[in-house]
């Protein structure tokens, strides 16, 4: 009751119910209270008074909670009727984003940051935004100006190197640079504990926290709940760290797994780290890296003697609190040891275990052999697609007869994208019959459109992960162009343990002249579309036991060296 | 008479061009020189001096190869009209069984040894197919009698244990003391070489052969192949010594697979034991155990230092001069060790991995979503299949009214064998339209049935195997009745090995009831279907490469205690290296 009274102390009443209703979740009160008083208080006062727009971006924002998404555009607009506002665009975009109006919402974050030129968060913002178009060159000059302005920032930091690696041209050097400044920066070694009073007996079960903002239904849960699945109890006792934004039922059903489970969402560093510290963690394992949602900070604080980060970057923290970077030697070989700040683990059969999802289907026949072409696909998301790539592929499209191309990212509904990408085939010489563009929906139809796909062509620099392996699960053999550096090395790396190694390229060439050779060969395509999941079963791509029994090998062995120091 | 000769001598040829095309697998060839003409004429020859069946036989056994059964039965009855002879009757009732006209078979078996009652093989014959038609005992029975009176025939012996296994009731001392018989008379010690020139370095690449009939389409080519394809060719050679009868694709695959591949077919042992010993064979690993055209004679000349027995045969071979056998722990769990004459090898995991058939269909939904009832179903070999068993179905499907169960087995669609087990059924109160027994077709055709059924039924005491496996990778679990022999602990071990021990019962009431419970949950059904090829990739049974690491391992272990037993100092790092 207190809390209605404040809110009745800072806006009209009808206002204050609305909220207090959304709050205590009773949204069907919420809605009516806005629809019949609601409303029509804060169009009055507003007419008056306009620069009432906080009762403005109160009631749009109760309106979204309570799905009226329509109305709080209208809201907004009412605001921007009276003259530009840069809040008012801001939240206009992010509107129009949430509903896959992406490039809607581009105008509109310009727009707000023509209004406040020298806000960072803005320019973050729309750097993000023109990412998810597809403008990744402009989205990153966008992220590195929020970066200058926002020095303090690290989590805008960390997200402008997580999508450096999307640009077409790779210079490691300067990466490796940019993570050690980040790190230098943001966790400086010195704030690192350098003395830890975890038990030294060589032998005992081992206590290893996982630190994630993923544990959740994304792609690096797909990876991670086999290792979970397949940890010996005796030999780790596993806890979880969940910096969860929106929990769902992945999340729950990932709790329940963990010997031990932490939500640390809004806990600060501190924190986090003294809960880690009375936990008394020995290995400490980061699965975000640089990408969103992170929690590096926490481990500057070195809370565990031994800190290892895997599986959700491909790339160095920069952090030098963190001891070994977990992959292997076809995704890192040897010589990329310098571009590292942590000690490189290779795992010896993959840094990856895939756990296909439930409702995948069944593999479906060959498509090709009903349609009579070829159907090309790519479900990576749309930021990994530069004009090297599509350049490759309109050369794949233009050497095969009749074939098309299958698209598949967030925003494909978005029908000014898909203008832009049609556009950049046609200027290829490809007619826009031959690239169907999907956007995205519910995660078993994602993986069903696979029965309509005969071959999928990986993107370059930045290999699909989760897409190469969903795409074999359901049958469907990749190319993939292999590079110098990680992140174009995973495709080899997973078609190596299943192994369809044949299937990554070298050079340019190669990509394409395999894809058209495969492309042609429709018997063999067949075969190996019905014989993938025998193969995948074969390999220890999927191997879950086996994957945690290496794993725990490795930080045995890390273990083992830090019982040895001092 | 001249045109007789000159008859005889095109109609050898024609048989010989059959024969010669068939070698080079052109069956179509062969069966177009094998017309009517010639048949004729070859009938003809025989009316006309009866002396020349030989001619017949040889027809018969050629339109066996090239899929003509009907006609090859129609010989032996030409000769038949003429003469009611033993060899002929037993011809025909071996080719009646092959055809799985089991009724058919058992009648001229019966015949043969009427005919002739002093011919053990003739008894040995009967014998099986008593067997197969579910007379188990008196089948067993018989098979002594023969055997008795072939002290020399080591592989008819063979046989007998190998039967022993399907007797409703199994007693592992019994069985034990029986193996250790067979070998006490036909491989004893004193037959193996003691003392083995091989080098006892203990970190060397090793020399290891496999000596198989099985080198082709047969189960345990389906479990072997994952090992083959497994092995790490920088720790071990691979050597295949191959009894293979009748070689296929599958055997040209395993060929170019070995490192070293050398037929041994109808080569005697003393020559193979040489090539073996040539080959410096470090570890001999017989793949047969007492199963048919198995090598075990040649095995007990010992020409490798370390012999192990692995895989194809269920239980021991009872032979001192095979020093392991490799298993598991649940299959054979520690106080099983006094029934083997040799030392047991637990594999970690599962001692078996798994080849799914690449023309293995995708998954469908579970049946009885669309059908509205559910389908058991039982595809073991109807030698497994024992009145107890059989009354436990029953009862499961007593339970549910509309419930139906798929039963297929070799010679299941002979009239005489449906009968007896419609009646069997009856018997127990479970109306005839409601159990579907038939025979079995090829493996490809076969796999195609499992879109109808939604849980399978393990026999007992002998567990499926291989059927347990291919129902697993088509999304069908098996409930499976546990006891005390290997036989029957193959079904805990496999479902133990994708996380489905739940669905393994130790009593028969458990059994029945776990059953029933499933068959109650077709969403968990469903579920468990769709996931089912997930699950099995995750459990790693038939993650190849890391079952060659284990069986290496294991391999590596045996080494070392023979380079031991050399005198060579094994430091605790090497024992450490094997582990």
């Amino acid at each position: 009751m207190t809390k209605l009274k404040r809110y009745m102390d800072v806006m009209p009443e009808p206002l204050a119910e609305a909220k207090f209703a959304v709050e205590s979740r009773q949204l069907e009160r919420a809605a009516e209270i806005l629809a019949d008083k609601a409303e029509k208080t804060v169009s009055q006062i507003f007419e008056a008074d306009p620069t009432r727009t906080d009762l403005v971006f109160e009631i749009a924002e109760l309106l979204l909670q309570t799905k009226n998404v329509e109305q709080a555009e209208n809201w907004y607009k009412k605001i921007l009727a009276k003259g530009p506002d840069a809040a008012a665009y801001n939240k206009l975009g992010r509107l129009c984003e949430y509903m896959g109006r992406l490039w809607e919402a581009v105008t509109y974050q310009r727009k707000a940051l023509e209004v406040q030129p020298d806000r960072g968060e803005l320019f973050a913002n729309l750097g993000r935004l023109l990412i998810c178009t597809g403008e990744v060159k402009e989205g990153v000059t966008f992220l590195q100006r929020a970066a200058e302005k926002l020095p303090q920032n690290a989590q805008i930091h960390s997200i402008l190197l997580f999508h450096l690696h999307q640009l077409s041209t790779f210079e490691p050097e300067r990466l490796f640079a940019e993570h050690k400044k980040w790190g230098q920066t943001f966790a400086p070694l010195k704030r690192a504990k350098t003395s830890h009073s975890n038990d030294r007996n060589p032998d005992r079960r081992l206590r290893v926290g996982y630190i994630s903002p993923d544990f959740r239904r994304t792609s690096v849960a797909y990876f991670f709940e086999s290792l979970l699945d397949g940890h010996d109890g005796q030999v780790v006792e596993t806890y979880g760290y969940g910096n969860v934004e929106f929990p769902d039922s992945v999340t729950e059903r990932l709790q329940g797994k963990f010997n031990c489970y932490h939500n640390i969402y809004g806990i600060d560093d501190k924190q986090v780290v003294e809960l880690i510290e009375s936990d008394e963690i020995d290995i400490l394992v980061d699965l975000a890296g640089h990408t969103g949602n992170n929690r590096l900070l926490v481990m500057s604080y070195k809370p565990a003697p031994i800190q290892v980060t895997w599986l959700g970057y491909p790339d160095t923290t920069g952090v030098e609190a963190i001891d070994y970077r977990l992959t292997d030697v076809l995704a890192d070989p040897a010589k990329l040891q310098k571009y590292y700040t942590e000690k490189l683990v290779c795992l010896p059969d993959g840094f990856l275990c895939y756990r296909p999802a439930d409702f995948a289907s069944a593999v479906a026949p060959l498509p090709a052999e009903k349609n009579g072409f070829i159907t090309f696909g790519s479900f990576n998301n749309n930021c990994k697609m530069n004009k090297v790539v599509i350049g490759l592929w309109a050369k794949i499209l233009k050497e095969t007869q009749n074939s098309r191309l299958l698209l598949k990212f967030k925003g494909g509904n978005d029908e000014q994208i898909r203008q832009r990408y049609h556009q950049q085939f046609r200027e290829l010489g490809i007619e826009k019959e031959k690239v169907l563009i999907y956007g995205w929906g519910r995660p078993d139809e994602h993986l069903k459109l696979y029965d309509h796909v005969d071959i999928a062509l990986d993107t370059y620099p930045y290999n699909g992960t989760t897409t190469t392996c969903e795409a074999l699960w359901m049958g469907v053999p990749v190319v993939s162009l292999v590079g110098q550096y990680h992140a174009s090395r995973v495709g080899l790396s997973i078609l190596s343990r299943v192994g369809l190694e044949f299937f990554a390229a070298s050079n340019p060439e190669e990509y394409v002249s395999k894809t058209i050779a495969l492309a042609s060969n429709i018997q063999s395509l067949a075969q190996i579309r019905t014989s993938m999941r025998a193969r995948i079963a074969n390999s220890g791509l999927c191997y879950a036991k086996g994957f945690a029994r290496n794993l725990e090998a490795a930080y045995r062995k890390m273990w083992h060296r830090w019982t040895e120091t001092e | 008479m001249e045109n007789i000769s000159s008859d005889i001598l095109f109609v050898k040829e024609q048989l010989g061009k059959a024969e010669a095309a068939l070698g080079i697998g052109r069956k179509d060839n062969a069966s177009k020189i094998l017309n009517d003409y010639l048949i004729g004429a070859i009938y003809q020859i025989f009316e006309k001096d009866t002396s020349n069946k030989e001619l017949v036989y040889e027809l018969a056994k050629l339109l066996v190869k090239v899929r003509r059964e009907i006609r090859a039965v129609q010989c032996y009855m030409t000769i038949l009209e003429k003469e009611s002879d033993a060899v002929t009757l037993n011809k025909l009732g071996n080719l009646y069984q092959y055809m799985g006209r089991l009724t058919d078979a058992l009648e001229y078996q019966k015949k043969a040894v009427e005919a002739e009652s002093h011919r053990p093989e003739l008894w040995a014959n009967l014998a099986r197919v008593l067997m197969e038609t579910g007379q188990i005992q008196n089948g067993i029975d018989l098979l002594r009698k023969a055997i008795d009176h072939m002290p020399e025939n080591a592989h008819a012996h063979s046989n007998l244990l190998f039967r022993l296994h399907q007797l409703p009731q199994l007693d592992p001392k019994m069985l034990y003391d029986e193996h250790k018989k067979w070998a006490q008379k036909y491989a004893p010690i004193s037959l193996a070489k003691s003392s083995h020139g091989n080098n006892p370095d203990p970190d060397r690449k090793l020399k290891v052969g496999y000596i198989s009939p099985d080198f082709r389409m047969h189960p345990v080519a389906f479990f072997f192949e994952p090992l083959l394809d497994g092995h790490n060719r920088d720790a071990v050679e691979v050597y295949g010594y191959g009894n293979v009868a009748y070689p296929d694709t599958v055997t040209e695959r395993f060929k170019s697979k070995f490192d070293n591949y050398r037929d041994i077919y109808q080569i005697d042992d003393k020559q193979v034991v040489n090539l073996i010993e040539e080959d410096q064979i470090d570890i001999l690993v017989d793949l047969a155990g007492h199963t048919s055209d198995n090598r075990l004679g040649v095995m007990a000349c010992k020409p490798a230092p370390v012999q192990v027995t692995y895989l194809g045969y269920s239980d021991t071979t009872g032979m001192e001069a095979i020093d392991y056998r490799m298993t598991d722990s649940i299959t054979n769990p520690p106080q099983s060790q006094q029934y083997y004459s040799e030392k047991l090898v637990c594999l970690p995991g599962v001692f078996s991995c798994y080849r799914p058939l690449d023309f293995a269909p995708s998954l469908t939904p579970l049946p009885a979503s669309q059908k509205g009832h559910v389908t058991f179903a039982s595809f073991n070999n109807s030698c497994k299949i024992h009145l107890p068993t059989v009354e436990l179905w029953a009862k499961i499907l007593k339970a549910n009214d509309n419930s139906r169960m798929i039963i297929r087995f070799k010679g299941g669609d002979d009239e005489g064998v449906k009968q007896h087990w419609a009646n069997q059924f009856e018997q127990l109160g479970i109306l005839q339209n409601r159990v579907d027994v038939g025979g079995w077709k090829s493996l490809a055709d076969h796999l195609e049935i499992y879109s109808e059924v939604d849980i399978i039924l393990d026999t007992y005491p002998f567990n499926g195997h291989t059927n347990t496996c291919e129902a697993l990778w088509m999304g069908v679990p098996t409930i499976s009745l546990i006891g005390q022999c290997h036989v029957s602990r193959f079904g805990l071990s496999m479902l133990s090995c994708v996380g489905l021990e739940f669905f393994a019962a130790s009593t028969g009431d458990e059994y029945v009831k776990k059953a029933i419970v499933l068959a109650q949950n077709l969403e968990a059904l469903s579920i468990l279907r769709r996931t089912m090829r997930g699950r099995i990739s995750a459990s790693g049974l038939c993650y190849s490469k890391g079952f060659g690491r284990k069986v290496e391992a294991a391999y590596r272990k045996m080494w070392h205690q023979w380079c031991q037993s050399k005198g060579v100092d094994i430091s605790k790092e090497h024992i450490e290296l094997g582990v």
